[in-house]
C-alpha cells in the first residue's frame, strides 16, 4: 500500500474517538437465520392473486447476474409478466427498466447519465440470490426506469423475503403504487444540509437543486436544515469496507483492472493482523455511528435530500453503509434533452428510513409531475 | 507438551450451508463424490444458510464437555496463508469455550505393572483437562472437492502432557459416542504446531452473508432436553488392562 493519501486519512480515521460504538458487521440486526436439516425447497415465489400481471407488457434487463444461478429477481419479474431482454451493445430501449446491484452508488450514477430515475431498495428487502456481488454487506438491488410508476411496479414485484438469501427480511411491504396517487406532500418533513463541506457543486447544479426544494415546499413539504454527524467520513469508510470484502470474495486474485488491483492490495493491507483493529474495526465502528446518525434523523424526517453529481461524494455511499433506501432523479427533464445537447449528469439524491421506499416514490412522483 | 485436536463430523443429513446431502464416507474415511450445488461450490450469487441441526449438535457437544456456550457468535470468512484451507469458520467467536473432561489417571509408578494396578486402585487420580475452544470450521478445501460444506466441529485442547493423550482421547471419544458421534480424525501435535484451523489465517472477517447466531438459555435448555445422555454421561471406565 503505497498510496500516501490513503495512509493520511487512515491515520485521521484511526484517531477519531468512536466512544462505545460497536463494529457494525451487518447492516441490519438479522439473527438466527437457519434452515432445517433437509433439502431446501424451492421458493414459493410471492403469490399474486391478481390475474392482471403487475408488469405485463414491460421490458426489463437484469444486470450482474451469476453464470450458475438464475436470479430470484428474474423469476419474480417473469412471473409478473415482464419480458426480459438482452440489450445489444448495452443500448437499453427507452421504455425498459433495468435491475442491478448497487454497492457504491455507481449504478445510480449510470442511471442519471442515461436520464433514468433509479431507486435502491432497503438492504434485505429484495433477494440478492443469483446476483453477482463482491461487497456483500454494501450491495442493494436497485431499479432504474424512465418514470417513477415503472420503478414502483418493479419494486412491488421483486420485494419480499427469500429463503435462499439469509439476509432478506420478512418486512412489511407497502403498496408502492398508492404513493403515486397524488402529488400532495403535506406534512412530509424533509431534511437538508446547510452546506456541503469539501463538495464543489456548480451554480447550475445548485440552481436545479434549489428549484426542486422549492417545488417540494410548494407541495406542502416542510424543509428543515439539519446537522448530520459523521457523514463526512462515509466515502472513506465505504472504500475501506468495500476493499476488505473484495479481498475475501476474490477466489483467485485476478488482477484485470488497475483499480481492482489497488482495491485488493488496499483490502489486504487493512486486514493484516496489525491493522485489523486500528483500521478495519475502526471503519466498522464509524459505519455504526453513521447508521445511528441516520436512524436518529429518520425518527423525525421522512427524507434527506442532497444534490448528486457524477463525482465521488460521501452522501451517495452513506446509504449503502447504512443499508437505507435511496433514490436519484436527474435534474434534466427526461424527454426534453435534444440529441445534440449535453446532458447534465446530475440530479437529486434522496435517502429515506428503513423500508420507507414509499416516501421516496411519493416525493419523486410529485417532482416528476410538477417540475418535469 | 502438545495439543490434541479432534475433528468431528456432525451427524446431519445435509451440509452445513446448503440442502445437498452429506456424501457417503468409505471405509478409509474418505468422502465419495456427492452433489454439488452453487452454495457448496462457493459460486457467486448463492448464499450460505446455516443448518440448524448442526448448530444444535455443536452446542450439545459443548454442554457435554462442560463448556460455556458462546451466546453471541459469528461465522468468519477465513483465507488461510497456504491458500488450501479457505473456509467459513468461527475464528473469532467459537461456539464454545473453556470445557473440560475428567479422566482417571494412574500414577506413573503403576503404569508398567498390571499387577500393581489391580492391587492398589485407590491410587487412581482424576486427571482434569481443559478444552481450549470448540469451533465449527466448515472446510472448503481446495484440494479435496468432496469435503466442502461438511459440518466439522473442532475440539482443541490446551497444551497437554504427551503421556496423558490416550486418556484424554478416550474420555472425549466416550462422550462423543454417547452423543452418537465419532471422531473423524484426531491430530496429536507433538509441539504446539498449529493445526488447520488454529493456524493464523492470512485474513478473515465476519461473513457478511451469515447473520449472527444468538443462543439463548432457553434454546440451550431445549437442546439439553433433546440429549438426555448429556446429564448422565458415564465416566470412562478405567480398565486395568489399559494400563
Amino acid at each position: 500500500m503505497s498510496d500516501k493519501i490513503k495512509k493520511d486519512y487512515l491515520e485521521e480515521l484511526a484517531e477519531l474517538d468512536t466512544g462505545k460504538a460497536q463494529p457494525l458487521y451487518h447492516p441490519y440486526p438479522v439473527i438466527n437465520i437457519f434452515r432445517e436439516d433437509k433439502p431446501l425447497e424451492e421458493n414459493a415465489v410471492k403469490e399474486k392473486i391478481e390475474e392482471e400481471k403487475l408488469l405485463s407488457g414491460m421490458k426489463g434487463f437484469v444486470c450482474d447476474t451469476s453464470f450458475c444461478v438464475k436470479p430470484q429477481i428474474e423469476n419474480m419479474l417473469e412471473q409478473e409478466g415482464a419480458k426480459l431482454i438482452t440489450p445489444e451493445d448495452e443500448v437499453i430501449p427507452e421504455d425498459a427498466f433495468v435491475v442491478a446491484m448497487d454497492s457504491d452508488a455507481s449504478f445510480l450514477k449510470y442511471a442519471i447519465a442515461q436520464g433514468y430515475a433509479s431507486l435502491k431498495a432497503t438492504y434485505g428487502l429484495v433477494s440478492r440470490y443469483g446476483m453477482y456481488i463482491d461487497t456483500p454487506s454494501l450491495a442493494q438491488p436497485a431499479v432504474a426506469a424512465k418514470n417513477t410508476a415503472m420503478i414502483a411496479s418493479v419494486l412491488q414485484a421483486v420485494a419480499g423475503v427469500d429463503n435462499k438469501d439469509p439476509m432478506s427480511r420478512d418486512a412489511y411491504i407497502y403498496e408502492y403504487m398508492e404513493a403515486l396517487k397524488d402529488t400532495d406532500l403535506s406534512g412530509m418533513k424533509i431534511a437538508i444540509l446547510e452546506e456541503f463541506p469539501n463538495m464543489k457543486y456548480s451554480q447550475d447544479e445548485l440552481g436545479y437543486y434549489n428549484r426542486i426544494l422549492d417545488a417540494f415546499e410548494a407541495k406542502g413539504a416542510d424543509i428543515e436544515t439539519v446537522q448530520l454527524d459523521w457523514i463526512e467520513y462515509a466515502d472513506k469508510v465505504h472504500e475501506m469496507i468495500a476493499a476488505c470484502e473484495k479481498v475475501m470474495d476474490a477466489d483467485e486474485i485476478i488482477m484485470s483492472l488497475e483499480e481492482e488491483e489497488e482495491a485488493l492490495a488496499y483490502g489486504s493491507y487493512l486486514l493484516k493482523e496489525e491493522n485489523y483493529e486500528t483500521y478495519y474495526l475502526k471503519a466498522l465502528k464509524l459505519r455504526s455511528l453513521i447508521k445511528d446518525a441516520y436512524d436518529m434523523l429518520f425518527r423525525e424526517y421522512a427524507l434527506f435530500v442532497v444534490p448528486y453529481t457524477s463525482g465521488q461524494d460521501p452522501y451517495s455511499v452513506a446509504a449503502n453503509l447504512a443499508g437505507l433506501p435511496a433514490m436519484t432523479i436527474p435534474f434534466e427533464p427526461y424527454d426534453s434533452v435534444e440529441e445534440d445537447d449535453e446532458i447534465l449528469e446530475a440530479g437529486i439524491h434522496m435517502i429515506a428510513g428503513t423500508n420507507y421506499e414509499n416516501n421516496l416514490l411519493k416525493a419523486a412522483y410529485a417532482y416528476e409531475q410538477e417540475v418535469l | 507438551m502438545g495439543k490434541v485436536v479432534f475433528h468431528v463430523v456432525l451427524p446431519t443429513e445435509t451440509k452445513m450451508f446448503c440442502g445437498c446431502p452429506v456424501p457417503a464416507m468409505d471405509e478409509e474415511g474418505y468422502y465419495q463424490p456427492g452433489m454439488d450445488c452453487p452454495v457448496c461450490c462457493g459460486e457467486k450469487g448463492a448464499y450460505p444458510i446455516l443448518n440448524k441441526t448442526a448448530v444444535e449438535e455443536a452446542i450439545a457437544v459443548v454442554l457435554a464437555l462442560n463448556g460455556k456456550v458462546t451466546q453471541y457468535t459469528l461465522f468468519d470468512r477465513v483465507k488461510s496463508e497456504t491458500g488450501l484451507y479457505d473456509m467459513i469458520s468461527q475464528y473469532s467467536y467459537p461456539i464454545g469455550k473453556e470445557g473440560y473432561v475428567e479422566y482417571a489417571l494412574l500414577k506413573e509408578v503403576f503404569l508398567d505393572s498390571d499387577e500393581a494396578a489391580k492391587e492398589d486402585e485407590t491410587d487412581l487420580e482424576i486427571g482434569n483437562h481443559s478444552i481450549h475452544h470448540l469451533d465449527i470450521p466448515v472446510m472448503r478445501l481446495k484440494e479435496s472437492e468432496e469435503e466442502k460444506g461438511i459440518p466439522v466441529l473442532e475440539i482443541v485442547s490446551d497444551p497437554i502432557e504427551e503421556e496423558q493423550n490416550p486418556y484424554y482421547i478416550e474420555a472425549i471419544e466416550t462422550i462423543l459416542t454417547a452423543l452418537g458421534m465419532e471422531a473423524w480424525e484426531i491430530i496429536e501435535t507433538d509441539d504446539l504446531i498449529e493445526t488447520m484451523e488454529s493456524q493464523k489465517p492470512l485474513s478473515y472477517l465476519p461473513d457478511p452473508d451469515i447473520p449472527p447466531v444468538i443462543i439463548s438459555q432457553w434454546w440451550i435448555d431445549q437442546i439439553a432436553a433433546k440429549y438426555p445422555e448429556l446429564i448422565h454421561i458415564e465416566e470412562p471406565e478405567v480398565e486395568e488392562d489399559d494400563f
